[in-house]
């Protein structure tokens, strides 16, 4: 499988994230799966500014010329989406957020009804199945966990990329990560 | 109170900030004062509205809800209220979104209840409002209401210090779909299609519509 593994980590101090990307992208290969690795702090990635230019103007495409188009790219060849990021104030990064928020042109517009749900209706084919890794903060409870994996569940309908995504925390060994991502 | 006042939206002219402005103008009118309102857009700014938070004693931060959450930049704004302490401040959100029903931003409000728990403050409520995306071309027949409805909410907020919670009730409407609905949500789905082909028509990019760049 093709896998695109996202480390949002926004601190290059702070290297316990990064030690587990490097973990899960070995671990991964092991598994005999393509893996595309996008460290997020080391991009150009802008805010979404809400122009709806990807949806009204030049539909797929976003207005901003930044890194993200080396993502745009990948997506809807990939198999599976990975996100790897600490907790900060109880969710993802806000780096990995403004990532996510420029995904929209992927999508189209029109929306329709999945499990009598509004979603935004496919752009493509084919979309990869999201899933998210978390390295807890010192204050994280089972309660916040509850609402970031729900959370990815949520997001995970949005992206139209297929049910059975893998949320965990990474008290998880990369290797036992990468044996549940890679299970289709 | 000291009321600081948190536009969360991207955009140049946005819809939270005409539900905002109704909001205020509720708040005024029932005599509320001393407010500021700061726009979260850029990055650099966000030590600037770090000041107007810490100076305040009631806090509303309003956001469109982006990918079943809040906005990047707002989260880079919550991880730096995060570090300060804010015991004995009060805390409400607005959290408004294109999709009918509520149930799309109760995952998010989830969150924003326990963070508002985690930094210390007490929660003065949580606005959740679906079917927001349109409302600058709707008629004011069909926005009469729904602006009514945020004049009371800052009149409430002026007169009690706390986001009246029937009101809170009423303005989520719809939390998901019945079955029986379905049939007419198909139909509303091909209104909200046209929103969005008038759009495109405009821009001369209607047969480009759904294009697939990165095939």
């Amino acid at each position: 499988m093709r896998v695109l593994l996202l480390n949002g980590n926004p601190d290059g101090m702070q290297n316990t994230v990064d030690s587990y990307m490097k973990g899960l992208a070995t671990a991964l290969e092991e598994r005999e799966n393509e893996v595309i690795q996008f460290e997020l702090r080391s991009m150009t990635i802008n805010q979404c500014t809400g122009c709806w230019d990807c949806w009204t103007k030049t539909p797929g495409r976003c207005r901003i010329k930044d890194d993200m188009e080396l993502i745009y790219q990948q997506v809807p060849k990939a198999d599976q989406f990975v996100i790897v990021s600490p907790i900060k104030a109880g969710y993802l990064t806000a780096l990995t957020k403004t990532m996510q928020d420029r995904m929209i042109p992927l999508l189209h517009p029109h929306i329709t009804l999945v499990e009598n749900e509004c979603h935004h209706v496919k752009r493509y084919e084919h979309y990869p199945r999201l899933n998210a890794i978390f390295e807890r903060e010192e204050l994280t409870d089972e309660e916040d966990l509850k609402i970031i994996f729900d959370l990815m569940e949520r997001v995970s309908r949005n992206m139209r990329g297929g049910k059975g995504l893998v949320t965990t925390t990474t008290h998880h060994s990369p290797q036992e990560a990468a044996n549940e991502i890679s299970r289709i | 109170m000291k009321l600081a006042v948190f536009n969360g939206s991207p955009r140049a002219k946005s819809n939270t900030s005409i539900l905002l402005d109704q909001l205020i103008k509720g708040y005024e009118q029932a005599g509320g004062e001393s407010y500021t309102l700061s726009m979260l857009k850029k990055r650099k700014d966000l030590q600037e509205h770090l000041q107007s938070f810490m100076e305040a004693d009631t806090i509303l931060i309003a956001f469109p809800l982006y990918v079943d959450s809040m906005p990047g930049l707002v989260k880079y704004f919550l991880e730096e209220i995060d570090q300060l302490d804010s015991h004995g401040k009060k805390l409400g959100f607005i959290v408004q979104s294109g999709f009918p029903e509520a149930k799309h931003s109760e995952y998010v409000a989830r969150y924003l209840d326990k963070f508002t728990r985690r930094i210390g403050a007490e929660s003065i409520g949580i606005v959740l409002r679906g079917g927001v995306e349109g409302i600058q071309i709707q008629p004011p027949s069909m926005t009469k209401k729904l602006f009514t409805s945020f004049n009371k909410l800052g009149e409430s907020l002026a007169l009690t210090g706390v986001l009246n919670p029937k009101l809170i009730q009423k303005l989520q409407k719809l939390y998901e779909f019945k079955l029986y609905m379905i049939p007419l949500v198909n139909l509303i789905l091909k209104g909200a299609g046209s929103y969005w082909d008038q759009q495109l028509k405009e821009n001369g990019a209607l047969e480009r519509s759904f294009d697939r760049p990165y095939a």
